[in-house]
């Protein structure tokens, strides 16, 4: 019975102690912290079948460009972007989820997208798994000359108001893939650090092509409804 | 990677130490996010029981049933009637996470409740579902550095806290 009880505590002790552990960033002087906050819409509604629904987190991406739009680097970018790690898509390859990041990459793959295949997955940045809350990336851009750009776009899938439906017609400006498609196109948000930002706030400036056929930016945004309450806020706060 | 090792090698010394063993059962367990073999003898009567399992789940960014889980069970038959069995149990396990993007071995810690319906003229095979509450996150850190720029990134593993599932097992003397 001693001997039960003993391993017993043993386990649950060495168990209790190991789940303590916690992890921290470490910043240096310099540093810059990326803060993604949730918004309201942060969490949508996927169908999956019957019926059912299941509570998605967005696919998004955080990159650097320089000040005359040429990509530099990737920073973060979600899992089933980076590994084409979609589940039950059926070859769908969503080209329409962040078409604006895709095409700033200028990656092409065997099939001719831009976008990163379970064979070649992404290898720039941090692949992580969709948070379902805050999230904050630590970025030492040791080797970039300020300024520089920070940029962010997010994307649902079937994220489908008044415009663009789910029914809209494969050519036309509303199109997004259909069915299974995006709905509301990707949303981008950006912002210039220069040597003497301390804090800035990525602003919205457009949104991405809504059904993935380019890479343009399209600042008006009169049509997007709870795409924009995916976020709350983007900031960047260079550690002093 | 050590400490899984020793916790492991705790778990099986517990299991082959408990004396007074009446019945022994290996039993098949699936739920939606995790298959497991569970080996269970009685501990001092037969009312008490304990369990070894380890199995496959399905938990970490891959969506794959190729996480490694392991742990142990204690349990008592709370209600016996017939071929009716309610019991309690409380759960000590490991889950680890199998992917090349981060390590986030995490500790679990839960309870439960098992329906247990013996079939058969001797008693020999059973059927179950078990449901319970289970507690299980670590943080985990992630790091990409290159020549330009290096990036850090902490984030969770948490397990599906409420589980259900069903099994079959085996008993034997």
């Amino acid at each position: 019975m001693r001997t039960i009880k003993l391993s017993l505590c043993i386990i649950a002790s060495t168990i209790m102690l190991y789940s303590c552990k916690k992890e921290q960033l470490n910043y240096s002087k310099g540093d810059i912290v990326v803060s993604v906050n949730t918004g309201k819409n942060w969490l949508h509604n996927f169908p999956l079948f019957l019926g059912i629904k299941k509570k998605n987190p967005p696919q998004f991406a955080i990159w650097i460009e320089d000040t005359k739009g040429n990509y530099i680097t990737t920073l973060f970018v979600t899992y089933k972007i980076a590994t084409q790690g979609w589940i039950a898509n059926n070859g769908n390859r969503r080209k329409e989820s962040l078409p604006y990041w895709c095409n700033k990459r200028g990656v092409v793959y065997n099939d001719g997208l831009m976008l990163p295949t379970k064979d070649s997955p992404l290898i720039d940045g941090i692949t992580g798994a969709t948070p379902k809350r805050d999230k904050s990336i630590m970025v030492d851009t040791k080797g970039i000359k300020k300024p520089f750009v920070i940029k962010a776009e997010f994307n649902h899938s079937t994220d489908f108001n008044n415009f663009y439906n789910k029914d809209a017609k494969k050519g036309s400006e509303n199109y997004s893939g259909g069915n299974n498609g995006s709905g509301q196109p990707a949303i981008i948000y950006s912002a210039t650090i220069t040597s003497k930002t301390t804090s800035i706030t990525l602003k919205l400036i457009g949104h991405s092509s809504p059904d993935g056929s380019n890479g343009k930016l399209y600042t008006n945004t009169n049509r997007l409804t709870s795409a924009k309450y995916i976020v709350e806020n983007i900031t960047a706060k260079v550690n002093p | 990677m050590r400490k899984v090792l020793y916790i492991i090698i705790a778990l099986v010394v517990f299991a082959l130490s408990v004396n007074g063993q009446r019945r022994n059962t290996i039993a098949l367990q699936v739920s939606i996010n995790q298959i497991e073999i569970n080996y269970q003898r009685n501990i001092f009567t037969p009312k008490i029981w304990g369990e070894v399992y380890v199995g496959l789940g399905n938990q970490d960014i891959t969506n794959s049933f190729n996480d490694i889980i392991t742990g142990i069970r204690t349990g008592a038959n709370l209600i016996s009637k017939g071929k009716n069995i309610i019991a309690v149990n409380t759960d000590f396990g490991i889950y680890i996470p199998n992917n090349s993007l981060y390590n986030a071995t995490t500790p679990i810690v839960g309870a439960g409740i098992r329906y247990i319906r013996t079939i058969g003229k001797q008693n020999k095979h059973t059927l179950f579902v078990s449901t319970g509450y289970r507690y299980g996150q670590k943080d985990y850190k992630q790091r990409y550095n290159s020549d330009i720029v290096s990036v850090e990134s902490i984030e969770t593993f948490k397990i599906s806290p409420v589980y259900i599932s069903i099994g079959y097992g085996f008993s034997f003397n």
